[in-house]
């Protein structure tokens, strides 16, 4: 297993070199003079100079390379040029508030789209499968930001005053606030949430059940719900659809026979016998649609205005704030590598044909 | 091998009146786009206690459906759609699925044709075998690994206290089917059904295989129905053969009347084309001609169109109606013109 | 069992089996295409998307209008937002429903729309209350210590001037405090802004005075010798006209001297300016006179057999729509300002009070005591009639003419007055929405289409030279796709639009450099597994040129998985494109373009969120359509899988 794990590491390292050279090059390839775009079209030659200076940008390109690489290598990804803050001080603030909510949306998917291919595999071509089948087509058809906002309509609007209201937007209602745990429990951060304790603290519903306080665990969550659903959906779809093929294909194998001729009931018979196999695949479905969340996650924060790595990327791509870009699309790109790296192990560890090979 | 032949043959113990099972006039039918699929039409056949009885017959004849029927195991698109099934004098077709997967694993247990993809590949063996045990007894007491281990050894897996903790694809064929019939075995059932056990397996472990069932018979005085295709199989095994051919029985006996004295044409053809140590013959002989569609069954005798006996005997009943099944000689039943004629 | 082709023994056979095996035999090709029709979900892929393409092809004939146009001739539904959003097909308000309503303590004396129509007020007793026209919402209140007799916005809205008593009083809206009083002797019955803010007028009695916003003091007081019928503004606030006994009077704004005099022969009933106020509409007795405010002459008489009330213009200029209109008891009449030509009589029931124009004559409506009637300006059918309890006191279109307030007793109702209704409505910039959806399938269709083909011809080169050659280009190519594979497509899609910088095409190449890895992959497999096949070997022996191989031998076999992922492509890629869209990337306004469609109204998702809705089902419908056609290929072309 840790063979497996280690081979498939070495294999990553050039796939990530190539990103971080991709990162590089689009950086230096966006339009537009970042001095300029920076401090405004007034800005005078001196100034730009000195400012080329300080960020490195007058080097020539594979010196820039080669010290973006090593600060990168160093956990240096620079200073943001609009912000003027450190980009991982950024990365603290914007990251958790995309993992939580894609973290939300999985849970979403998973936990509705494995029952529902089950179910629909179970009771195949009944009107259950026809009717989830169906809904499963349209949701892999649905726009995400259509969808957001049609469910921040609904759930916004038209069930304003029910019980069923959902606030169609932001984190937590204005005027919440949820206290750091560390602060709570009295841990020393040496002043500087920049690091993991700030990170968890920015996950807004982790922090409050850390610190019990559920007041504002209830106002996060309910206000992750509507984004989670539109990010979800997809996924949901695909999961759902993966998982009934998937299983209509195992159950028709002939261990499903041999384990109803031994006389196991037949929900046994798919749950114990039928569903491990018939998850594999969708394992590496759940895997694959992690990139899609994260692309989704761009629209869906705009439109929930949530304030997270998609909106962060996107405001920078627009305001060529180009550290924040590179180092943003590095760390994202190398988490869906260790994503699907982590998936594959899983894939090993649940097939134990594949762990031998 | 001929030793113990006959050593088993004295073995037998003396036949029930009543038969364990007794499959009457049992109809599988497959409703799919193309049409009714007739994979068993109208077979019959009983099985005593402690008795090997072979099935045999071409691919696609319906033998592995009769089975699955008997088990009611037939998956959509196919239904169970007339007949009969006794078992210990009960109809299983009448059966609550409760009371059927009470049954099934239990006094009634099957192993197939391909073993390795008929075990779960991601169980290991122990736990599937121990599954079985668990099902049906491990309400009463509890179930340990050591029993797994002890079943093992009795199907002569070598150094099985290693082997519980394989996958199936850490295993041979040979070895999977071991496994496959201890798992048949864990429940010490009244009818083990084994469905082309050897088809997938090189010679030698076929006859270690053919061997292990025989011996575990005379071992539990179960009853086997062994399905095969190879007449040499049914021949060495069985006690008294069914031959089917194209979802119905087309001729019964002893298995030592049928070798020599074969009455339907098609049981002929099958002997015929064994190849014979010692002879040599120009070439095999071959019954010409396919097996029909299931879907579009001949009106009169399935065989006829391939039949060489009623060109020879031109023979016009075969080609308008379907034979009966008559008792020929005493104890030798057949399903042909050729014999029904001669008694009318 | 095989050789059952019914080629006569004279065909020339060609020289080497191996051709036999480049491409699928015509058989198969059927057969799949059975398969496929035999799928309920392909076919109805197939038929969406066969809509589709017809809808795409007759965009011209299908849409009702021009999508780039601004409806300035129907603008009906203009006013995208209302009390109760809604989504068209699903069932909207219709002529004569009320889309707000509320009420005052009192009766109403006066309402106003402000000069956006995003506000409404009215003055009951002492109150002037102002209410947000899209829900009702009170906005807030000014509280008098007379009554209020009459009041105006601002025509910036920044300031309401309220006649209260012996007091005008000015209200700065902003702060929502007084910002100054002026004191005016007797009752004032009429407070009005000129065009620019600069001046206001009141009247009381046979009294006009002129008033200026510099010095808040009277500039100039004008006193008539009967009665007054009227006193106006013209446009740039150079004269002010008024209307008395027989004669229509011109003045001076800045110093209230009389300018001209219009004289009739029997006593005005009605004087208006019309919209441009080049020239007057007066009534007296049974005739109608058009004169001309700069020369003075009268250019046009319609002589009447009854006599004439309540003149009023019905006009558009950008049209050439100049009509002038007049009432005779129960009847509203509509002549040409040109020719005097009758073009319409409109039968009301009742004794008319009321004649008037929407601003873009569009509608007409005549109101009698209790009753109003609503009237399609081009040809006079009656569109609606509504009924209301007590005697309507005020009537006022909205700007855009889709709805009229109208205030009678203690209500205050905003009322549509279009029971046509745009099938998919308006959008913000009052382009009609259905035909955008219409147009936009143009674009949806050749994104997905121009996408992927491009995507599929790069991804089958680089795979098939990667399959093909092996060793280190294989290596090389392959590294590089796993590198795009790396990202999440939509994010590398925004950094490549970057760099390229916003519009549609560059939109498509950045999508379809996304996808390249997806088809590069299948191809490479393709022409693995069939590149150790015998005919591959043999063509190799035989000296065959690589390129021609490949061509010709490979990639066909190679070419169902790839039609597969091609088709099930074109949705994600339309998705994809419709995203960048709707960030602002791709498609740029106005073009319509589905996703830039709902990326320009997503604001407006509370008010209007029909605008929101078509378009994204428009993209659901393609999506779908392209999905399920890729899945009952992928059966059809895989019959393993086929349940």
């Amino acid at each position: 297993m840790a063979g497996f794990v280690a081979r498939r590491l070495t294999l990553a390292v050039p796939v990530l070199l190539g990103i971080v050279f991709v990162t590089f090059a689009l950086a230096r390839l966006l339009p537009g003079d970042p001095c300029r775009s920076t401090l405004g079209e007034k800005a005078t030659d001196e100034v730009c100079d000195a400012f080329n200076e300080r960020y490195g940008l007058n080097d020539p390109i594979p010196e820039q390379f080669r010290i973006y690489l090593r600060d990168a290598l160093n956990g240096n990804l620079g200073d943001s040029i609009k912000f003027g803050r450190p980009v991982t001080e950024l990365m603290v603030e914007r990251l958790p508030v995309t993992v939580e909510l894609s973290v939300y949306a999985m849970l979403f998917a998973v936990v509705i789209g494995i029952p529902l291919g089950i179910i629909s595999a179970y009771y195949h071509n009944s009107s259950i499968d026809v009717g989830t089948m169906i809904g499963a087509n349209i949701g892999v058809s649905m726009p995400v930001f259509w969808l957001g906002l049609m469910l921040s309509y609904f759930f916004g609007v038209m069930l304003k005053d029910t019980p069923l209201w959902l606030p169609p937007s932001g984190r937590l209602t204005a005027g919440t606030t949820i206290q750091p745990f560390y602060e709570v429990w009295g841990l020393d951060v040496n002043g500087d949430a920049l690091t993991l304790p700030g990170f968890i603290a920015n996950i807004n519903t982790l922090n409050a059940a850390l610190v019990g306080d559920w007041a504002g665990l209830r106002d996060a969550l309910r206000h992750m719900i509507l984004p989670a659903m539109a990010l979800g959906t997809i996924p949901l779809s695909i999961i759902a659809r993966m998982t009934r093929s998937s299983l209509l294909e195992v159950l028709g194998l002939n261990y499903i026979r041999t384990a109803r001729a031994k006389g196991a009931r037949e929900l046994v018979v798919v749950l114990r016998h039928g569903l491990r196999n018939a998850l594999l695949p969708v394992v590496t479905i759940i895997g694959l649609q992690l990139g899609t969340l994260l692309s989704g996650a761009v629209l869906t924060e705009t439109i929930f205005g949530l304030s997270g790595v998609g909106r962060i990327l996107y405001d920078s791509i627009t305001g060529r704030d180009y550290t924040v870009v590179q180092a943003f699309t590095l760390i994202i790109a190398v988490i869906f590598v260790f994503i699907n790296l982590i998936v594959d192990s899983l894939y090993a560890y649940l097939d134990p044909r594949i762990r031998l090979e | 091998m001929a030793a113990l032949k006959d050593t088993n043959r004295q073995n037998k113990q003396p036949a029930d009146d009543q038969p364990l099972l007794e499959v009457t006039d049992l109809r599988t039918y497959f409703f799919t786009r193309e049409g009714t699929v007739k994979a068993v039409d109208g077979v019959s056949l009983t099985v005593k206690r402690g008795e090997i009885r072979g099935i045999v017959g071409e691919s696609g004849c319906g033998k592995s459906m009769t089975a699955m029927s008997i088990l009611r195991l037939v998956d959509k698109p196919g239904k169970i759609v007339s007949g009969e099934i006794l078992f210990k004098g009960k109809n299983l077709l009448e059966n609550s699925t409760r009371e059927m997967t009470a049954l099934r694993g239990k006094q009634i247990s099957i192993i197939f044709q391909e073993p390795k993809s008929s075990l779960n590949p991601v169980l290991k063996v122990g736990s599937q075998l121990l599954e079985v045990l668990r099902i049906h007894q491990g309400s009463k007491r509890k179930i340990n690994r050591d029993e797994a281990v002890s079943l093992l050894r009795d199907v002569g897996i070598p150094d099985p206290q290693m082997r519980v903790s394989n996958y199936p694809h850490e295993m041979s064929g040979g070895m999977a089917q071991r496994v496959m019939i201890a798992m048949g075995m864990a429940c010490e059932p009244d009818l083990l059904i084994a469905d082309e056990p050897t088809t997938a397996l090189d010679v030698t472990i076929q006859a270690q295989v053919l061997d292990l069932i025989r011996n575990l018979r005379d071992e539990y005085g179960m009853a086997v129905m062994l399905i095969t295709h190879n007449m040499g199989i049914v021949a060495e095994m069985a006690d008294i053969v069914t031959v089917m051919y194209a979802g119905t029985a087309v001729e019964e006996a002893r298995t030592d009347d049928l070798f020599e004295a074969p009455l339907h044409p098609y049981t002929q053809g099958l002997i015929a084309s064994i190849p014979v140590m010692g002879k040599v013959k120009d070439r095999l002989e071959v019954i010409p001609g396919m097996v029909p569609s299931l879907i579009d069954m001949p009106p009169g005798c399935r065989f006829a169109p391939r039949c060489v006996a009623r060109v020879k005997h031109q023979l016009q009943q075969c080609e308008v109606e379907e034979p009966h099944m008559i008792e020929a000689k005493p104890n030798h039943y057949v399903r042909c013109w050729l014999y029904e004629s001669e008694e009318s | 069992m095989q050789h059952t082709d019914s080629a006569s023994p004279e065909l020339q056979l060609p020289a080497a089996d191996t051709t036999i095996h480049t491409r699928p035999p015509k058989g198969l090709w059927r057969e799949t295409l059975e398969r496929l029709i035999r799928k309920p979900s392909a076919v109805v892929g197939l038929i969406i998307l066969g809509t589709l393409v017809l809808i795409a092809i007759f965009a011209p004939v299908i849409a009702t209008h021009d999508p780039l146009a601004v409806l300035l001739d129907v603008p009906e539904e203009g006013a995208v937002k209302r009390m109760d959003p809604c989504i068209h097909l699903l069932g909207c308000p219709s002529a004569g429903d009320e889309l707000v309503h509320t009420s005052t303590e009192t009766n109403i004396q006066a309402a106003r729309l402000n000069s956006t129509n995003s506000l409404m007020s009215a003055a009951d007793g002492k109150t002037i209350t102002v209410w947000k026209t899209d829900d009702g919402s009170v906005l807030f209140s000014l509280q008098h210590e007379s009554p209020v007799t009459s009041f105006d916005w601002s025509p910036n809205d920044q300031t309401i001037l309220a006649a209260s008593g012996e007091e005008l009083i000015v209200w700065d809206i902003n702060r929502r405090i007084i910002s100054r009083t002026l004191p005016h002797e007797g009752g004032v019955d009429l407070v009005e802004w000129n065009a620019d803010g600069t001046r206001f007028l009141t009247a009381s009695g046979r009294t006009v005075r002129i008033y200026d916003t510099l010095s808040w003091t009277p500039v100039g007081t004008i006193e008539l010798e009967n009665d007054r019928l009227a006193a106006a503004w013209n446009n740039n606030g150079t004269v002010v006209m008024t209307a008395s006994g027989n004669r229509v009077q011109l003045w001076n704004a800045f110093v209230g001297t009389e300018v001209a005099s219009l004289d009739h022969d029997a006593p005005l009933t009605s004087a208006v300016f019309n919209g441009s106020t080049n020239r007057i509409l007066t009534t007296s007795g049974n005739t109608l006179h058009v004169w001309n405010t700069a020369s003075y002459v009268e250019e046009i008489v319609i002589e009447h057999d009854r006599d004439l009330t309540h003149g009023a213009w019905s006009e558009n200029l950008s049209r050439g729509v100049e009509n002038v209109m007049a009432i005779s008891g129960n009847t509203g009449f509509v002549w040409k300002s040109k020719t005097g030509e009758l073009l319409m009589t409109l039968d009301h029931g009742d004794p008319i009070q009321r004649i008037s124009s929407s601003p873009l004559a569009t509608r007409l409506i005549t109101q009698s005591d209790t009753h109003i009637t609503v009237w399609d300006a081009n040809n006079g059918d009656s569109i609606s009639s509504i009924e209301l309890e007590a005697p309507i006191t005020n009537v006022a279109w909205q700007n855009n003419g889709g709805g009229l307030l109208v205030t009678s007793g203690r209500d205050l109702r905003i009322i549509k007055t279009s029971n046509y209704q745009y099938i998919m409505g308006v959008d913000g910039n009052v382009r009609d929405q259905f035909s955008r959806v219409i147009y936009g399938t143009r674009v949806s269709l050749m994104v997905g289409l121009t996408t992927v083909s491009f995507a599929v011809i790069i991804g089958i080169i680089a795979g098939a030279v990667a399959g093909f050659l092996g060793g280190w280009v294989d290596n090389l190519i392959m590294r590089i796709m796993d590198v795009v594979l790396a990202f999440p497509p939509l994010i590398l899609a925004i950094a490549v639009v970057t760099v390229l910088g916003p519009g549609l095409q560059n939109a498509l190449l950045a999508i379809s450099i996304v996808f390249i890895p997806a088809y590069a992959r299948v191809a490479r497999a393709g022409v693995l597994s069939v590149k150790e096949e015998d005919f591959v070997t043999a063509d190799r022996a035989l000296g065959v040129h690589p390129a021609r191989i490949l061509f010709r031998r490979v990639l066909p076999n190679a070419l169902a998985p790839l039609i597969v992922q091609a088709t099930l492509g074109i949705g994600t890629a339309i998705l994809d494109a419709a995203a960048l869209s709707f960030l602002g990337l791709g498609a740029q306004p106005p073009m319509p373009e589905w996703g830039s469609m709902l990326g320009a109204e997503r604001n407006q998702i509370f008010t209007a969120p029909h605008l929101v809705f078509y378009p994204g089902i428009a993209i659901m419908i393609i999506v779908l359509a392209f999905n399920l056609l890729g899945d009952g290929l992928r059966d059809a072309l895989d019959p393993r899988l086929d349940r």
